[in-house]
């Protein structure tokens, strides 16, 4: 009786787990995703097709975007070796091994030579997993241009992708020391793509040449030259090579920098053994004082906004960054972690300053959150310098002193990625990152 | 017997002369009742009546008066001289009579006593009779009795039989009623249990279900948040996907239902749906059905 009560439960248990099994309408489940892997874009970038039989690639296309879209510290690109296959177009891909490889994106293209010298350059950027084209682009180039060409894929891919203009077809000022320790000591202002291909020598001089400066359209140099008696600041258009002397007067000029509108140059002059900043007006050809105390007051930057000056000062017993209205004005001091900040320079959003950051006889780049006053060091060498924000704001490119010398580097601002831009050419001081175009 | 003719001559011997005695006697007093029969109203004639004199009326009338006096007293001689010879015969008749009479209580007392030996002798018949009848009155009455008390006793032993047997008809339909109520209670029981256990497998059983989605909720979050690529510039930002998988788990479908407002975001967590694909699911038959539709958020700041 009761083997067979058993029975019958179980029947009756078995049947409503049978009616159990009916799925509830509108119940349907949510899953909460709140933590990501703070990682790369998975990118494959096939090299590009190139139909000349008879002579070599005029340019690996796919490798300059590689390097680019890698030198951003955004995308991871899959190797050439691990590639499942080599399309040049949407028609020849199976999505379903480039799936199967994790890769979200992949980039083909080819370059496709024209009657007489010139090309045409197309390429295509797929979603992966959706199989559907995101952005696609034929465009002509002269030889000599597919090099740029190729720096502009690497735009629209990283701009399309990350929701961020792309800064790789913009260029870098930085100054170049050679014998630096000798009477043969050569100093170069020097222009250069983003990636330091294209290097163009803008100013030689025996004498120092310091603290470059883009104005805010991009056309114009402002820098330091100790080629007279004492230093002096000069404005240099790059396309003409014309120069003009900023004369403010003092004894030493020396760390320009532009304001947001172009219009004003801050300085610091020194007069009688004491920096202090001044604000340059273009248009009347005159300075203004902006500060005035017996301590040590230099490195200005405008604020993106226009409405602020930060600037290193000794006043309090180390260098610190203080801020100040534009037109002058008391100062308040923004930095209060470490023994020494200076240099510092805006975002281009204007939230954050990166500075170099020294503590412990360790000098690093490190970025301040202007807002919330909180600091965050990015670099982890020993002496590094001359922070520059990238126009997009993504990264930060500075000089680094090494065993053989100072190099340049970059980090992005998240600090998540380093990377060395080696160039050809002995020291590399004080880089700059131009305004984009 | 002579004694009797004799006496029976001389009674009637007597008997004529009373009648004859009685015959003239009779007859004597016929004679002066007869007057008295005159009619005794006069006719007068009122109108022609003429007043006399008072004194010849008067000596008129004590002369009547003197002739009727002396006819009453004639009349009273010879009453009285009647009487004495009906004196005589009255008392020659009374002693006939007494004689009679003496006779007649001789008679009378024989036959009495003849009649009460005669209803003695009844009497004791009757008693007897009765006595007999009152014997079988009892031997009827008892024999009655005895049949009245067979029957009762019958009627009794009835009376228990069917009492017996209705009793126990009652008790067994009361035991059928009890047993029906105890296997009604029984299966009610059963049945509750049954239901209870139902609903403790069915809570289970979701329990386990529940189990079962917590776990592969845990185990898909996990897969897809290892990757998602997130970064700073996205914090703030949250969408929601649908996301339908086929049996397999391989996802089907991944659509943006709430869009970040940022593209890169929205795609970053449809291809973190789409390399999680295939998603691990359940092989618990019918858990399936609950996790092929998946709604998720995703927050990097939640």
């Amino acid at each position: 009786m009761i083997a067979l009560r058993r029975k019958l439960l179980s029947f009756f248990v078995l049947a409503l787990g049978i009616a159990g099994l009916v799925p509830q309408a509108g119940a349907v489940l949510t899953i909460k995703i709140t933590h990501g892997v703070e990682g790369a874009i998975p990118i494959a970038i096939v090299p590009f097709g190139w139909d000349g039989t008879d002579a070599s690639v005029p340019e690996d296309i796919g490798a300059v975007v590689t390097a680019d879209l890698a030198r951003s510290g955004r995308f991871d690109a899959l190797p050439i070796g691990d590639l499942p296959a080599r399309p040049h177009d949407g028609s020849a891909i199976n999505f379903r091994n480039w799936r199967m490889l994790g890769t979200e994106f992949l980039l083909v293209g080819r370059i496709v030579r024209q009657p007489i010298k010139d090309y045409v350059l197309e390429f295509q950027l797929f979603d992966v997993f959706k199989g559907v084209q995101l952005v696609g682009y034929s465009m002509p180039a002269r030889e000599d241009e597919l090099r740029h060409k190729a720096h502009q894929i690497s735009d629209m891919v990283y701009e399309k992708l990350t929701g961020q203009r792309g800064a790789f077809t913009t260029r870098i000022a930085y100054v170049t020391v050679t014998n630096a320790r000798d009477r043969n000591a050569r100093f170069s202002l020097r222009v250069a793509d983003a990636d330091g291909f294209n290097p163009q020598i803008l100013v030689d001089s025996k004498q120092p040449l310091m603290s470059p400066a883009w104005s805010p359209d991009g056309s114009r140099l402002a820098y330091v030259s100790f080629e007279g008696k004492a230093s002096a600041v000069y404005v240099q258009a790059l396309d003409t090579g014309r120069r003009e002397l900023i004369s403010v007067g003092g004894d030493a000029v020396s760390a320009p920098a532009w304001s947001p509108d172009g219009k004003r140059l801050a300085l610091a002059v020194t007069r009688a053994g004491n920096p202090d900043i001044y604000a340059y007006d273009f248009a009347g050809g005159k300075a203004q004082r902006l500060t005035d105390n017996s301590a040590i007051d230099t490195e200005p930057a405008w604020s993106p906004d226009g409405r602020d000056i930060v600037f290193t000062s000794d006043r309090g017993g180390q260098p610190q960054i203080y801020s100040m209205p534009a037109r002058g004005g008391p100062a308040r001091r923004l930095t209060f972690e470490g023994s020494y900040n200076a240099r510092a320079t805006w975002s281009p959003d204007g939230r954050l300053l990166a500075m170099v950051h020294g503590q412990d006889g360790r000098y690093r780049i490190a970025v301040l959150d202007v807002e919330h006053g909180l600091v965050q060091v990015l670099t982890s060498a020993s002496l590094d310098e001359s922070p520059s924000f990238a126009p997009n704001g993504a990264m930060i490119i500075y000089a680094t002193q090494t065993g053989a010398g100072a190099e340049l580097a970059a980090v992005s601002v998240d600090g998540r990625v380093r990377q060395s831009l080696v160039l050809d050419e002995g020291d590399v001081r004080e880089p700059v990152w131009s305004p984009f175009k | 017997l002579l004694e009797f003719v004799d006496k029976l001559t001389s009674f009637l011997i007597a008997l004529v002369i009373h009648v004859v005695l009685l015959g003239l006697l009779f007859i004597s007093m016929d004679i002066p009742v007869e007057p008295r029969a005159i009619s005794p109203q006069p006719v007068v004639d009122i109108v022609q009546a003429v007043v006399v004199d008072e004194r010849q009326i008067q000596a008129e009338l004590e002369k009547i008066k003197a002739i009727e006096q002396e006819k009453r007293d004639a009349e009273r001689r010879h009453q009285a001289k009647l009487a004495q010879q009906a004196e005589a015969a009255r008392k020659a008749r009374q002693k006939e009579q007494e004689q009679l009479a003496e006779l007649k209580k001789k008679q009378q007392a024989e036959r009495k006593a003849a009649e009460k030996r005669s209803q003695q002798e009844q009497q004791r018949l009757a008693e007897l009779k009765q006595q007999q009848a009152k014997a079988t009155d009892e031997r009827r009455r008892e024999e009655s009795q005895l049949a009245e008390i067979a029957v009762r006793k019958q009627r009794e032993l009835d009376a228990t039989q069917k009492a017996e047997t209705e009793r126990k008809a009652l008790e067994a339909e009361k035991r059928r009623l009890e047993e029906d109520k105890q296997r009604r209670q029984a299966e009610l029981a059963l049945q509750d249990q049954i239901a209870e256990e139902q609903h403790l497998a069915k809570e289970e059983q979701e329990r386990e279900a529940q189990r079962t989605i917590d776990r592969y909720t845990s185990i898909i979050k996990r897969r897809i948040e290892d990757r998602w690529r997130v970064n700073n510039a996205q914090k703030g930002r949250s969408c929601d996907l649908f996301v339908r998988v086929i049996p397999g788990g391989e996802v089907a479908e991944a659509r943006v239902v709430r869009s970040s407002g940022d593209a890169n975001f929205d795609r970053s967590a449809e291809n973190a749906v789409f390399k999680s694909s295939p998603l691990p699911m359940p092989t618990e038959p019918g858990m399936f059905e609950r996790l092929r539709e998946i709604r998720f958020t995703f927050d990097p700041t939640g």
